[in-house]
């Protein structure tokens, strides 16, 4: 349990999809202004599991339009690669500035534990626009925090 | 004098013979003949040049025959460069990117100066070009058109994608994207429903779904397979957006060019190519994307580098046609080359590094080579025939030529070649080449052969005295004063080893002549006499005296077995030269003959010892024709005789022993002893005449010294053909010694008078009843052969009445 006088938190909210660049920007703008502690929260896309888990699905190649089975072994490794990829380019634009940060990986079926990172109004959660169309935006609006959504490129 | 002196009086070569003075000098302000420096004696040579370098015909190429050192690379050159003068320089060659076959590197000819001025021209278009190509890439305007293109390509894919999407959600279909591709999922409330979700549907609608994804499926393969269009149709129109921007970029810059170059058609012609294919390129200048690798990173200077022009051939207006001579004629140095650049382990290379060889950068002038270099190179005089066949220059490796290269190069567009080929060179290779090459006299139909003196008429050593006065002001040497230029005139007649010629030898002039300038320094003279003449050649004689040296130490320790006093039968004092290096000197030899009964052989066993050449063979055979025709005509000659030269473990060549030996044999026959104070040289012919030979000075003066060293009596001389009497250049000691009495020197024209003088006896001349008088010489020979003749019958006789059978 976070206590009155624990630093606030940035929260950056993520998806294998996000574009970083921008939103880092108002994470480190939102740095400047007071002392606070940065948690990364990547939000993995469970669609791709329920759709993994249905046994007619197939992935159509991008390059081509070749198709194979998609298997729930395959939207697991396309989410660790999305992980570790996010991880990569965090760690980049950390190192950059110096800084240090947690990253957690929240399914997005889990998107309740949300609560559990949000404590104190000065938080500050900083998501894609991109989250407004997605089922977690119900969670986000129910958070007693500021919450800030970036526009930039998103791929979905 | 002694007896034997006095009845051959007449034989005796007035010491005034023994060595043409110089007539006193008087160094008119111009000669009666004009000198030049590298004209003088030369009259037929320097007309043949000039008919070389005036003849504008194929094949009339010029070979210029002379020793080294006689100034030929000198006379050639100033005759070319007269008629170069006329010529005006040539045009300019460039080696040119072929845009349609990097391969074939163009050349492109413009007049003189034209080829600096194009190139600079083209480096600052590159310059200008380096800059604003790429600020046309980075204006506004440029990049709010690319936008707008990039837009409208993604709106047309968006476009896609959303049509395919609201086709999908019309189903209850969603369209999800992995990062390499999309999958189709099916949708319940807003969310993509799993199999547990899925298996508690009805089976009509698990079907419907199942059939919606495999239709919707279908849809979004041919949409992607649109994709790739989409993406070339946008590559399509950036790539003419590009063209525009860079066209409009270059094309004011290329514009001014053109006009600047607008009467030459060539040029023009490769603007328009340069400027198509900066065009076509547009995309290369606007490329800012990092390379996978550091070390293929593209050097921005390299996209332009296809623009640059390589002059390969650069003259200025005004000047003369090119007079080049090429010391070092290698295949590259002589025909050109392809350079490469290392890279990444690969060799390079490109239209740059084309460079031209001596053949053209002396195009439409003259190029001098030597003989001797260019047949010494590999492939070159090959290649240089080719090139002057086929009249251009085709710059390959020679392994190209051979058929021998493996890999990909280049093969630049031929050059026409029009220079005329001054060859220099030695005689002997003259004649090999035409003995060898039957190509060659088709290719050089000029020669020019250098006379090595010239006659010393008095016009003549007036010139030369001129010349002499001439060389010491480009030598920079101290002023000579009138009696060492009349030293140096009798130098070099004695250089030409005739007393009537003057050597034309220029290198040998001009060291006589610095030489004689160092030792006058030495001694702390503002002017050269002529002790220091004299000083200059005993100096140069002594360096490389170390072999003369030893063979006179040799014969004085009695090692070398030479008689400078007494008689000796069959035994006579030869004269020789031995000629190393620079060093070149007489000295005696002695000859010895034996004579027996026998089949009418005369043994040369120089010759049968494999130590003789064809040459002495020939003397000893003409001698013993000479002795057969000229004793006991009637009866078959019975005579075995052998000659050889004493000591001697080295070759012998040459006739000029001949009338030594035959004197041998005389004697040998007659029993007459030969006066060893005595030493001859001369050749025989078969009629007993004496005939000139080579070496006469140093063959006297080689006798002289031996007989200096043990002491000069007055009785010693050396009997030489009355032929060579004009050559007779002799040191002026020896012609001391002669004016004293010491030594003399003999003039002899016909082999009775040499035996005459070798033996103190008349050698006799055959009277009206055919026989030689009783007491002479060549009766004792004669009486000797009639007495082998019988000996020889007598002998037959016994052996037949000896013989078994009948």
């Amino acid at each position: 349990m976070r206590q009155a006088n624990d630093k606030r938190r940035i929260l950056l909210a993520i998806t294998a999809s996000s574009s970083l660049p921008e939103l880092w920007r108002v994470v480190t703008e939102n740095l400047q202004s007071g002392t606070a502690e940065l948690i990364t929260l990547f939000v993995s896309d469970d669609r791709w599991h329920r759709a993994a888990s249905l046994p007619f699905t197939r992935e159509v190649s991008r390059v081509g339009g070749g198709s194979e089975n998609f298997t729930p072994k395959r939207a697991q490794q396309i989410d660790d690669d999305a992980v570790g990829q996010k991880r990569r380019e965090l760690n980049d634009l950390a190192s950059k500035v110096d800084l240090k940060y947690e990253f957690e990986v929240l399914p997005e079926h889990d998107a309740a534990r949300l609560q559990e990172f949000v404590t104190f109004e000065q938080d500050v959660l900083i998501a894609p626009s991109f989250f407004k169309s997605r089922p977690i935006y119900a969670e986000l609006t129910r958070l007693k925090c500021r919450i800030l959504f970036v526009d930039g490129e998103e791929d979905e | 004098m002694p007896a034997l002196l006095e009845q051959n009086r007449e034989l005796v070569v007035p010491a005034s013979s023994l060595r043409r003075v110089c007539q006193p000098l008087t160094l008119a302000a111009e000669p009666a003949v004009p000198a030049s420096t590298s004209h003088l004696g030369q009259q037929r040579a320097v007309e043949a040049i000039r008919f070389g370098v005036q003849m504008e015909r194929d094949g009339y190429n010029v070979v210029v025959l002379g020793p080294i050192g006689s100034h030929r690379h000198k006379l050639v050159r100033e005759l070319s460069s007269d008629r170069a003068a006329e010529k005006g320089a040539p045009d300019d060659w460039c080696y040119i990117n072929s845009f349609s076959d990097s391969e074939r590197p163009r050349a492109l000819r413009l007049p003189a100066g034209k080829g600096t001025e194009f190139r600079n021209n083209m480096r600052s278009l590159i310059d200008e070009m380096r800059l604003a190509i790429p600020a046309a890439f980075e204006a506004d305007d440029y990049r709010n058109q690319l936008k707008a293109l990039e837009a409208e390509t993604q709106k047309e894919v968006e476009g896609q994608w959303r049509s395919l999407e609201k086709l999908a959600g019309g189903e209850g279909i969603a369209v999800l994207q992995t990062p390499t591709g999309y999958v189709l999922a099916p949708l319940r409330d807003g969310k993509v429903i799993d199999d547990k979700e899925f298996e508690g549907l009805p089976e009509d609608e698990r079907k419907e779904i199942q059939a919606a994804v495999q239709t919707l499926g279908e849809e979004l393969q041919l949409r992607i397979e649109q994709m790739p269009g989409i993406r070339k149709s946008h590559r399509e129109r950036v790539r003419a957006l590009d063209q525009d921007v860079t066209a409009h970029a270059v094309s004011t810059l290329l514009d001014e060019l053109k006009q600047d170059y607008h009467a030459f058609h060539e040029v023009l012609g490769y603007l328009d190519e340069v400027q198509k294919n900066i065009i076509e390129n547009a995309q290369e200048f606007r490329r800012t994307e990092e390379p996978s690798l550091p070390f293929l990173a593209k050097d921005s200077s390299a996209l332009f580098v296809s623009y640059d022009v390589n002059l390969v051939v650069s003259n200025e207006a005004g000047q003369e046609a090119p007079v080049i001579y090429e010391p070092n004629p290698s295949y590259p140095n002589l025909i050109g080359k392809i350079e490469h650049r290392a890279e990444m382990g690969t060799l390079l290379t490109d239209f740059r590094m084309v460079r031209s060889g001596a053949l053209l950068q002396a195009n439409g002038g003259y190029l001098v080579l030597d003989i001797h270099r260019v047949l010494g190179r590999p492939f070159v005089w090959e290649a240089l025939k080719q090139s002057l066949f086929t009249k251009q220059v085709r710059i390959e490796s020679p392994a190209e030529t051979l058929g021998f290269a493996s890999g990909g190069t280049l093969r630049p567009e031929p050059i026409p070649l029009d220079v005329k080929i001054m060859l220099v060179g030695e005689r002997w290779l003259y004649y090999l080449l035409c003995a060898y090459d039957r190509e060659f006299s088709g290719l050089f139909r000029v020669v020019a052969d250098l006379d090595d003196d010239l006659e010393r008429s008095a016009d003549n050593v007036e010139a030369y005295a001129h010349l002499v006065t001439e060389r010491i002001k480009q030598c920079e040497l101290l002023p000579f004063n009138t009696a060492a230029v009349e030293c140096v005139i009798e130098q070099r007649a004695r250089q030409a080893e005739d007393s009537e010629r003057l050597s034309t030898h220029m290198r040998s002039l001009d060291d006589l002549l610095i030489q004689a300038d160092h030792w006058a320094r030495q001694r702390g003279a503002d002017q050269v006499a002529a002790e220091d003449l004299r000083e200059a050649i005993r100096q140069r004689d002594r360096r490389v005296d170390r072999v003369q040296t030893r063979v006179v130490d040799a014969i004085k320790r009695g090692t070398l077995l030479i008689d400078t006093s007494g008689e000796s039968i069959g035994q006579v004092n030869g004269l020789a030269v031995l000629g190393l290096g620079e060093s070149r000197f007489g000295h005696p030899v002695r000859i010895t003959a034996t004579t027996r009964v026998g089949t009418g052989q005369v043994v040369d066993i120089e010759r049968e010892v494999e130590l003789g050449g064809a040459i002495h063979s020939k003397g000893v055979m003409i001698l013993s024709s000479a002795l057969s025709s000229r004793f006991a005509p009637d009866v078959p000659l019975s005579l075995h005789g052998s000659v050889v030269f004493e000591q001697s473990y080295n070759g012998v060549e040459g006739d000029s022993a001949s009338v030594a030996e035959l004197c041998a044999l005389i004697s040998s026959l007659s029993k007459v002893p030969i006066h060893q104070n005595f030493a001859i040289t001369g050749s025989i012919n078969q009629l007993g005449r004496v005939q000139a030979v080579g070496g006469i000075n140093e063959k006297v003066e080689g006798f002289y010294e031996i007989c200096r060293e043990r002491g000069l009596d007055g009785t010693h001389g050396v009997v030489i053909p009355d032929d060579n009497v004009k050559h007779l250049m002799l040191r002026e000691d020896v012609v001391e010694s002669v004016q004293k009495g010491e030594f003399c020197v003999y003039a002899v024209r016909h082999i009775d008078e040499a035996v005459a003088i070798l033996t103190g006896m008349t050698a006799g001349q055959r009277d009206e009843s055919g026989d030689f008088p009783k007491d002479t010489v060549n009766r004792l020979v004669e009486d000797q052969l009639i007495q082998y003749a019988r000996d020889r019958k007598r002998f037959s006789e016994g052996q037949e009445r000896n013989a078994p059978g009948e």
